[in-house]
């Protein structure tokens, strides 16, 4: 259904700008000239500054950079950690000898396992403490049998004289050589 | 399209002037009464003008104070060259674009995002009298169009629009708030609204003319 255009732009336009100010303008302007020092601003205005400062502060809390995450442990702290006699001292050099970051929250998970059997205190956390593994045992690899294989010997080589047949000449050949 | 003011317009801001003459000449001579009575008299234009600036009733409010304050505290460079109005709306057009342009406003913004063009008026978007439903149907929609059509327009060209389409202000008055010859914005008009049509049938609207 056809439309005129003009007519609702125009419409568009003043919907837009038909808002009248506050009649309190005109105090407010007043007041600023009594005290030119002192700008009166509007509550709205200060409101939604307040708004936007608790926006931003609610963006930095929930940013995800601030998420609560189990401190990492370097390597040279876990080598510090008194270990009881009760653990078995070489697990956490296995782990700091191992790449940190190819298995972050296993270490991190077993630092803080470590940390609580050192100092006995209950695992509150959730996180149990570490048990003595088990000995490990390895059996010695024996070398692959090999079997060794006759060696071959080449058949000597044989090479028979060439047995060459008598030439003979025609006898027209012989006579034109005599010319 | 008819881009020249209407000579109603044009006589009633010439008509306004002798009276402003007067309470400018008082202020100035340190009558705050008399600039009261300025701010009354103009308190409705600028406003308006602030409005198309920024979008937000809020802060057109703020940008008419600011703009009124200055023009008080700039009286005595005031030599009545261009008139009262011209002048004043000189300064709140300034105004205006420095608060368009302050960091602090996309703070406010992003707390309160309320603009003139979200504002729905049911009553704004009816067509003429004796309206089919599907006319009135297609109003609404058409004027929910327009309004984020013109928002989303380029500065210039919304600009010259809403100040011309406002009906409150010559295009002396406007070229000179925007500081450009009143042929740019005779042009920045007439493009606008060629723009917004051109818009308006990608998007299935039918021009009746």
């Amino acid at each position: 259904m056809p439309t005129d255009f003009d007519r609702q732009l125009d419409r568009a336009i003043r919907s837009m700008l038909d808002v009248d100010p506050p009649r309190a303008l005109r105090a407010r302007v007043l007041a600023s000239l009594e005290q030119p020092g002192r700008r009166t601003v509007s509550f709205a205005r200060w409101a939604a500054v307040a708004a936007a400062a608790a926006v931003a502060l609610g963006a930095l809390i929930a940013a995800p950079w601030h998420t609560a995450a189990p401190p990492i442990v370097s390597s040279a702290q876990v080598h510090d950690v008194p270990l009881p006699a009760s653990v078995t001292p070489a697990l956490p050099r296995v782990f700091a000898a191992s790449p940190a970051a190819s298995r972050p929250s296993l270490q991190r998970g077993a630092v803080h396992a470590a940390v609580l059997a050192a100092n006995d205190v209950p695992a509150e956390s959730g996180v149990t403490a570490l048990e003595r593994p088990a000995a490990l045992s390895v059996t010695t690899i024996a070398p692959p049998v090999t079997s060794t294989l006759p060696s071959i010997q080449p058949a000597p080589l044989r090479v028979s004289a060439l047995e060459l047949p008598a030439l003979e000449m025609p006898p027209d050949a012989a006579r034109g050589a005599d010319r | 399209m008819d881009v020249r003011p209407s000579k109603d317009r044009v006589n009633a801001l010439d008509a306004v002037e002798p009276g402003d003459l007067t309470l400018v000449r008082r202020a100035q001579a340190g009558d705050a009464a008399a600039f009261g009575e300025l701010v009354d008299l103009h308190r409705r234009s600028v406003f308006r003008a602030a409005l198309a600036a920024v979008g937000s009733p809020a802060e057109a409010e703020d940008v008419a104070q600011d703009a009124f304050v200055t023009a008080f505290q700039k009286l005595g460079t005031f030599r009545g060259d261009a008139s009262f109005k011209t002048w004043l709306l000189a300064i709140t057009w300034r105004k205006a674009i420095d608060r368009r342009k302050s960091v602090g406003r996309w703070l406010q913004r992003l707390a309160a995002p309320h603009r003139i063009d979200d504002e729905r008026n049911a009553m704004d978007e009816l067509p003429g009298p004796n309206p089919t439903q599907e006319e009135t149907l297609i109003a609404a929609e058409m004027q929910r169009e327009l309004k984020g059509l013109i928002a989303s327009l380029p500065r210039k060209l919304r600009d010259a629009l809403l100040l011309a389409g406002s009906d409150m202000y010559s295009y002396n008055e406007i070229a000179s708030m925007l500081g450009i010859p009143i042929g740019t914005v005779k042009w920045r008009v007439s493009e606008a609204r060629r723009v917004l049509k051109v818009k308006l049938e990608a998007k299935g609207f039918t021009n009746a003319d």
